[in-house]
């Protein structure tokens, strides 16, 4: 906070501690925590989670496997963030606290599991393009249907959870400069991330469509890597410093924005000034950060052109957490639909409640996640709408998977640009 | 597993039950973090049923217990006693029975303030009191507490609003008092409001609901100084006006929710606002409305602000609802106090607290609910730092000495609970403290609900 300081608090501890001394114990993010909601206890509430890596920072306890839980349950959703009167950075705490348990407590098998998953696929585009290239391959050929039938547990869900592979093309990354009709208005890079290119590489074409279209330059830098945000969050900080510096070194610097469609990925994005603070790259990584915009931010800065087509359909917009919790931007995304000639945009229960996705929580903690999606496909079922629109790749493919495994009335999922750029490609009516 | 966590497991399920030493020590405390006790156990039950064989158990082994909305407290009332359970009340949650044309509900402990509020939203109805916490706090810690809120100055508080309940006793009996229709003869169910969980607890409770107001007035008048802005207050209430909602903030206060999430537009410059609104039928409120800024001008307002739509009416209230945990900003430890003094010497009140905490160093945001001169000085502090916390204690102890020394008392709406114990006899004769002993043994008597929370256990 300007001009106050914190009085009596010695300067050499680790961030994260310093932030779980802002926490006044008030309880006001209790009821905002999905897992609170869910369990109604103390240990899987923010406050209590605070209250225990502050007791582990201080020695008032010790990491260990009870510890752990109530740690590995929170979805780093950062609900409680919006609520909290005295601005506690939750997440930095939750990150501190994870990586303190980590470097002490026994990996379990499905940890190693998570952690080799992450470095040695997800993490490296051309070992991701591959594996995906043969998932492709495992579905064309038929393959995919037959395993289902021999499918079951964790891997039935991990099989359903994964959508229809897309076609080869628009797994490919967009061309690495696309110039707009006449003079650009401005320069963007377009930062891709790792699934996203994978499963909803077809969001990156509307993205680039629709900010030429907006008269802005758009650059792609071909070797770029994931974000590093799933290595940070299960604890492993100096993978996601490394992929950190990767991205900073492959971006140009003479851009305006470096512009994502990924909630998920923009937080992190936005947060790789602190990451590097104290390091020799902390002013370089603090440009790049604040550089980073979501499309939808830019799209309504820049103001949204009336597409002369019109999409026909009842849409619900349902808050990424990432965008709503982790960078505040709540009203952009829903400008992006009231501006497409057609669209009815109509609001859920609870929106800004987590669907459950949270990175690959959903993969690790399929208890917990299935129960919040139900209670978010009913809250989006009840609105009536034939689609549900959400701006990160994790949301889309949980809500997708919700809304197959759940009876009731198909609704489509959709980025929020594509319907903005469909209106823009043709003027023909849907449905 | 212990023999009281199998016994305890027995009678519920091991799902409602927490015994690992990591888990209980976030039990140790509620908003006011203190004072702490790590319970044995804490118990999760779902129905009075359960809740009635875990009492009967406890009361069989002698085993203190304490009972535990959402921990929201702020004077140590859900804080553990030693060797004791914690009942936690969080997973009786359901909203039971909504009659709307008796203007009632059923409801079970555990059901947070403004759930009920937002589910009766389609009848029109709510729950009149709203404590700053009520987005978390539960009905049956309103109860525990008596809570009130910038709106029962008008509306009352939770005793006003509390038509009955069922209480488990210690032994496990239970009881229902009152009803839909109140108490007709001796309150026992007002007897309970206020309690602090030392007379048993409470499983369900019959709420009054109120009508939503048709519309509300909200104004802010900022003030040079907090003396102009208390005889803005004493010129409004003599003026005859029932203003749903009168609050005062100070100049730190001001400063420090403009700097948060919570931002509210109150004018920095200021060294003091008020926080006037009126509810009612549109028709009536021209009237009072200028008659409030009217006096808020004679007593020298330096700007007096409507709030123009339901969105600003919105931000100047999660302002001021915001100071307390605001305040976590300044100092890693917060005590909120609660005093009450009779209104003609709020103004009086406030500058004597001011010099109490500024001549110990002490950093302390002040705001007050005018209206029923209930006073709440937020110190700041650091608690790892013993001197800082002893001077905050002084503070504190002193702040509530002005208030009996000017005529008023140790809590308006917090409860006394660990926090405030030592002053009771300093508020209350001998005479009445034995009478309330009396009245704890009548439901307790072998002294397990609670002990030594709100009435002091020996002679003083
Ligand atoms: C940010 C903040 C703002 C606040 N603002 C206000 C305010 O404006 N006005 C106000 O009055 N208070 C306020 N409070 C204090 C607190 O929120 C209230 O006292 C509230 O009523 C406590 O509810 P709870 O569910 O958290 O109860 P707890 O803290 O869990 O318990 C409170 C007391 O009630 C007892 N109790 C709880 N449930 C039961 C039960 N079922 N049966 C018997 N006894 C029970 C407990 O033993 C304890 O003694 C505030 C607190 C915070 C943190
Ligand atoms: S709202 Fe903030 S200060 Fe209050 S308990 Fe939660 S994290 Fe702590
Ligand atoms: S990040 Fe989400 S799940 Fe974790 S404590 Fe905060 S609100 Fe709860």
């Amino acid at each position: 906070m300007p001009g106050v300081e914190k009085r009596g608090v010695p300067r050499d501890l680790p961030a994260w501690f310093q932030q779980s001394l802002d926490c006044v114990h008030c309880g006001l993010c209790l009821l905002q925590c999905p897992t609170y909601q869910l369990f109604k206890v103390e240990p899987d509430s923010p406050r209590g989670r605070i209250y225990l890596a502050r007791a582990l920072a201080e020695g008032g306890t010790a990491p260990s496997v009870v510890l752990k839980e109530p740690l590995e349950h929170c979805l780093d959703c950062r609900a409680c963030e919006s609520v909290c009167p005295s601005g506690v950075g939750y997440h930095l705490v939750l990150e501190g606290a994870r990586e303190t348990v980590a470097g002490q407590v026994p990996p379990r098998f499905k940890d190693r599991l998570k952690l080799f998953f992450l470095d040695a696929i997800l993490t490296r585009p051309r070992v991701l393009r591959l594996a995906f290239d043969l998932l492709a391959f495992w579905e064309r050929t038929g393959l995919r249907k037959l395993t289902r039938l021999f499918l079951f547990g964790g891997l039935k869900r991990m099989e359903s959870l994964l959508p229809p592979i897309p076609p080869k093309k628009e797994r490919r990354l967009p061309p690495p400069r696309s110039a707009p009709g006449g003079k650009p208005r401005a320069r963007a890079a377009l930062f891709t991330g790792c699934v996203m290119t994978e499963l909803f590489g077809r969001v990156h074409y509307d993205t680039l469509r629709l900010l030429l279209l907006h008269g802005v330059e758009v650059v792609v830098p071909q070797t770029q890597f994931c974000c590093g945000a799933l290595s940070l969050h299960a604890g492993s900080r100096e993978r996601a410093m490394e992929l950190a510096r990767l991205n900073i070194e492959a971006f140009p610097r003479n851009v305006d924005w470096i512009v994502f469609d990924s909630a998920g990925c923009g937080a992190m994005l936005k947060e790789y000034g602190r990451l590097f603070e104290g390091t020799p790259l902390e002013a370089e990584a603090k440009a790049f950060a604040s550089k980073a915009r979501d499309v939808t931010e830019v799209l309504v800065e820049l103001g949204i052109e009336t597409p002369p087509g019109r999409v026909e359909l009842k849409v619900v917009y349902d808050d990424p957490c990432h965008l709503c919790h982790a960078q505040g931007i709540r009203s952009q995304p829903r400008k992006i639909l009231e501006s497409v000639p057609g669209v009815e945009l109509v609001e859920s229960a609870d929106p800004e409640r987590c669907c459950g996705a949270a990175g690959i929580y959903n993969i690790v903690q399929p208890e917990i996640s299935e129960r919040l999606l139900d209670k978010k496909v009913e809250e989006v079922r009840a609105t009536g709408a034939d689609a549900v629109a959400t701006g990160n790749p994790g949301c889309m493919l949980q809500i997708r998977y919700g809304l197959a495994t759940r009876e009731g009335k198909p609704m489509e999922v959709f980025h929020p640009v594509e319907i903005l750029a469909r209106a823009f490609e043709d003027g023909r009516t849907r449905r | 597993m212990d023999a009281l966590a199998e016994d305890l497991a027995a009678l519920v399920n091991r799902e409602s039950l927490l015994t690992e030493p990591d888990y209980l020590m976030t039990y140790e405390c509620d908003s006011l973090s203190f004072f702490k006790q790590r319970p044995r156990a804490v118990v999760l039950p779902r129905t009075t049923e359960e809740v009635s064989r875990i009492l009967a158990y406890l009361s069989r082994k002698g085993i203190p217990f304490t009972a535990r909305g959402s921990g929201t407290g702020l004077s140590g009332g859900a804080t553990p006693v030693e060797g004791g359970v914690v009942i936690s009340l969080a997973r009786m949650d359901r909203i039971l029975e909504v009659h709307p044309r008796d203007r009632c509900a059923l409801v079970q402990a555990g059901v947070v303030n403004t759930a009920l509020s937002k589910a009766l939203e389609p009848l029109g109805l709510h729950f009149a009191p709203d404590p700053a916490s009520q987005p978390v706090c539960s009905l049956g810690g309103n109860v525990g507490e008596n809570a009130g809120g910038p709106h029962c100055f008008k509306h009352g508080m939770t005793l006003n609003h509390t038509l009955g309940l069922t209480l488990v006793l210690p032994g496990g009996e239970v009881l229902h008092l009152g009803g839909p229709c109140g108490e007709p003869d001796l309150d026992l169910a007002g007897l309970v409001v206020a309690s602090e969980g030392t007379l048993g607890i409470v499983t369900e409770i019959w709420v009054r609901l109120t009508p939503n107001p048709e519309t509300f007035r909200t104004l802010l008048a900022s003030f040079r100084s907090l003396e102009d802005c208390s005889r803005a207050v004493s010129r409004i209430v003599r003026a005859g006006i029932v203003p749903s909602a009168m609050e005062i903030l100070d100049k730190k206060s001001i400063e420090i929710v403009e700097a948060s999430v919570n931002k509210a537009g109150y004018p920095l410059e200021a060294g003091a606002v008020l926080l006037v609104e009126l509810d009612g039928r549109p028709e009536e409120m021209e009237r009072p409305l200028s008659a409030v800024e009217e006096a808020c001008r004679k007593e020298g307002a330096l700007e007096v602000e409507f709030a123009k739509d339901p969105e600003h009416r919105m931000k100047l209230w999660k302002g001021r609802k915001g100071v307390y945990g605001t305040a976590g900003r300044l100092a890693p430890d917060v005590y909120v106090m609660d005093g009450v003094v009779p209104r003609n010497r709020l103004a009086e009140a406030l500058h004597r607290i001011q010099e109490v905490t500024d001549s110990r160093g002490l950093v302390c945001p002040n705001i007050a609910h005018a209206g029923d001169g209930n006073v709440h000085p937020t110190i700041c502090y650091d608690g790892r730092d013993p001197e800082q916390a002893q001077k905050a204690e002084e503070a504190g102890r002193e702040i509530l000495r002005i208030c009996l020394e000017l005529g008023g008392t140790i809590t308006g709406e917090h409860g006394v609970g660990l926090e405030k114990l030592s002053l009771m006899p300093e508020m209350f004769p001998p005479g009445s403290l034995r009478v309330m002993r009396r009245v704890k043994a009548v439901f307790d008597p072998a002294g397990l609900a609670n002990p030594g929370k709100l009435i002091p256990l020996e002679e003083p």
